[in-house]
């Protein structure tokens, strides 16, 4: 217990200790902060004003052109050639000539934008919405329909409200957001700090101070000490994460974007990645407080698990870079419980999402979706989280088993059958 | 008393037979050396020896009983591929070590500071190791595998990658270790070192101990009962010499010892006024008795 204790404490010193680790720790939630605010801050600090010509023969907008903050609507009578030939000399000109055609049946065939420059999306969506607005309006007054008239025939967007027979309510919306966030969380840190563990044993090997460690302590201690300890940096970012994602976008960004949403900027777009991730699993969790244990519990048994794996491989190859063979069949378990758990979002009692939620490879992943729909029964939970501790159990045995073995063979290429009969050696 | 015995241990790696029924013992307190061509089963026996490896069949005692795991916290082993953590300050990794054989930090400090001060090393305590030449992280390792003061050290090939100063400041350690209780394994396939070192050794060929004994009684089973013996004047009739050389006016002859002792070869010597200037029984050293024990076809 005490060398376990030893090798964990040097991981965590190590690694805490380097500069990747807290630049990771920082940067991840920034540049996910950023995702969100990139495009709005752009929008906000975008000052370049943009002048368009309208030649509006089919007096489309009789009362008022819809000019608007940079960009700037003039009506002129000057014939089509002349137009054609400011915009060809004029870098930042845009001619906008509409005719009759545009009441037909395909608007776009009376509608012409001419410049060197093509329309920006912003400006391409603002006028094709508002022209298609026009030419509703127009239509309406034809048959002697007014706008607000139409207005209250249209049904507002809503949810449905799920609620539980004992009284308390749950949006699927936020189960929805729940779900993927955690799974996509589960699946980020089992991926990333699983190929640490595999770069850490292959280091020790490749670095040969291997032989005097496993003259020192038993293998199964050094391979445990690496995992637990890794696991404990791999749980320490991820509350750096947690917390500074939640600082970020809960003070940070409000302070930033608070004159943006007034102005009628664009509207954060809900961004995937962990750091929206993070955020989607704090705002589901004031719903579900026991979300968070049986997260952390997943997380913890599934990263030892595959941890395990990846030291085994790490174990058997003399350098990383050998290493990509063998990796694959363990990354694949680990991806296909990322894509069940899509299905698990859409079907969380189906047969597939809940065979998928009892084997511990796809579990944690798995799970995540299906708990946040609340679709498991507790003995279904008490099954799954027993197998868990099970799987974990017999793989790190048998990852064990092929560690010891592989940690002394040097200059030999590794097969996954031999690793197969390392098990078996004694 | 034996600190370590092997009783008929056997291991295999799939075809290949690494050991075949050795057996050798390991008095307390003494330089042991464990000898053999490459491939002959040294560093597989030195694996058993710390419990790297298990042995398929035959027995490891370790002061009389069957070895126990928690016995490698008294054992040192320098490998013959050195490493260290290549990203670890200095310091931290040897405390680190020696804190994995059972030492508390404080003490495992303590004798850091005073082995890098020995070695002079001190202000190189907070340097990673890359910025090291080989002959120090050599040092740095050494460190590593005696600071827990080890009954049992096993150094593989300690002298590679040092040059004859440093060499000679580390023979000298071994040799304080010695004195202070320790055993030393040593594990070569350097005579030179080997002759000047040991008090005991084995040497292992093709997985079978082929030569056993102290380093004195081995060269004597191997010496050829013959002696050198060097004169000025004419060569007698009577001295039929297997071999001859001249150097200036000395003749250096080979005289074979199986009828005639030394003293008779020097009465009959004095005898035909030889002007002898010595003679010398020929003891072969442990470097050709190394090569023509590893030439011999085993039958």
């Amino acid at each position: 217990m005490r060398n376990i204790f030893l090798i964990l404490s040097r991981e965590v010193y190590t690694r805490v200790k380097t500069k990747q680790f807290w630049i990771l720790s920082i940067l991840g939630p920034l540049i996910m902060s950023a995702v969100v605010a990139v495009p709005v801050l752009l929008a906000v600090f975008d000052n370049a004003t943009q002048t368009v010509l309208v030649k509006d023969d089919a007096h489309l907008w009789v009362e008022h052109l819809p000019s608007k903050e940079n960009f700037n609507l003039v009506v002129t009578q000057a014939s089509i050639k002349e137009l054609i030939d400011s915009a060809a000399n004029n870098e930042d000109l845009g001619v906008l000539i509409i005719n009759s055609k545009i009441y037909g049946s395909d608007p776009s065939k009376g509608i012409r934008y001419i410049s060197n420059s093509p329309l920006s999306m912003n400006a391409d969506n603002y006028l094709t919405e508002n022209i298609s607005k026009t030419l509703e309006d127009k239509k309406l007054e034809k048959n002697g329909v007014t706008r607000a008239a139409l207005d209250s025939l249209k049904t507002p967007d809503f949810t449905i409200p799920n609620e539980k027979p004992e009284g308390s309510s749950q949006s699927s919306a936020k189960a929805s957001g729940l779900a993927s966030a955690g799974s996509m969380l589960m699946y980020f840190f089992i991926l990333i700090y699983g190929m640490q563990v595999l770069r850490g044993v292959s280091e020790e090997k490749s670095n040969r101070i291997m032989e005097v460690l496993i003259s020192t302590v038993k293998p199964i201690e050094l391979m445990l000490g690496k995992i637990l300890g890794i696991a404990c940096v791999a749980l320490l970012q991820f509350l750096i994460w947690i917390g500074l994602t939640l600082i970020t976008i809960s003070v940070v960004l409000p302070l930033v974007l608070s004159d943006v949403t007034t102005a009628g900027g664009t509207m954060p777009i809900p961004g995937q990645g962990p750091g929206m991730a993070a955020t989607n699993l704090m705002d589901g969790m004031g719903d579900m407080p026991w979300f968070i244990g049986i997260f952390f519990f997943y997380f913890i048994f599934g990263f030892l698990t595959y941890a395990a794996l990846f030291a085994a491989i790490g174990s058997a190859v003399d350098q990383e870079s050998d290493a990509q063979q063998l990796t694959f069949p363990v990354t694949v378990p680990i991806i296909v419980a990322f894509i069940l758990a899509q299905t698990a979002v859409a079907h969380p009692h189906s047969p597939t999402a809940f065979w998928s939620s009892m084997i511990p490879l796809t579990a944690p992943v798995v799970m995540m979706a299906r708990v946040a729909f609340d679709a498991v029964a507790p003995w279904e939970l008490a099954l799954s989280m027993t197998m868990m501790v099970l799987g974990f159990f017999g793989l790190s045995y048998l990852s064990a088993r092929v560690y010891r073995v592989g940690v002394l063979m040097y200059g030999k290429k590794v097969t996954l059958k031999e690793l197969s009969k390392w098990v078996f050696k004694k | 008393m034996n600190l370590i015995e092997l009783r008929n241990v056997h291991k295999s790696f799939e075809a290949h037979k690494a050991l075949d029924g050795v057996s050798f013992e390991i008095p307390q307190g003494c330089i042991f050396g464990l000898l053999g061509p490459n491939g002959a089963g040294k560093t597989t026996s030195i694996r058993i020896i710390n419990q790297i490896i298990a042995p398929d069949d035959g027995d490891v005692l370790f002061k009389g009983k069957p070895i126990q795991r928690n016995d490698v916290a008294l054992m040192g082993y320098l490998p013959e591929e050195r490493g260290l953590y290549k990203k670890m300050k200095l310091a931290d990794q040897v405390i680190y070590l020696a804190q994995l054989k059972g030492l508390s930090k404080t003490e495992a400090t303590e004798r850091c500071k005073q082995w890098f001060q020995r070695f002079e090393l001190e202000k190189w305590w907070n340097k990673n190791v890359a910025d090291l030449s080989k002959g120090m992280q050599q040092k740095v390792q050494f460190i590593a595998t005696v600071i827990h003061q080890p009954e049992l050290i096993i150094l593989d090939e300690p002298f590679s990658g040092f040059d004859p100063v440093n060499a000679e400041i580390l023979k000298e350690e071994i040799l304080k270790l010695k004195n202070q209780g320790s055993t030393i394994l040593f594990s070569s396939h350097r005579m030179e070192s080997v002759e000047s070192l040991c008090d005991t050794l084995v040497m292992i060929h093709q997985s079978k101990v082929v030569l056993s004994g102290t380093t004195r009684s081995i060269r004597h089973a191997h010496k050829s009962s013959e002696m050198h013996l060097d004169f000025s004047g004419t060569i007698p009739d009577w001295m039929n010499p297997s071999d001859v050389m001249h150097h200036e006016d000395i003749h250096r002859v080979r005289l074979s010892l199986q009828e005639q002792s030394i003293n008779d070869w020097l009465q009959k010597g004095l005898q035909s006024n030889l002007i002898i200037h010595g003679c010398q029984e020929i003891i072969p050293s442990m470097n050709e008795i190394f090569i023509q024990t590893v030439q011999t076809p085993k039958s």
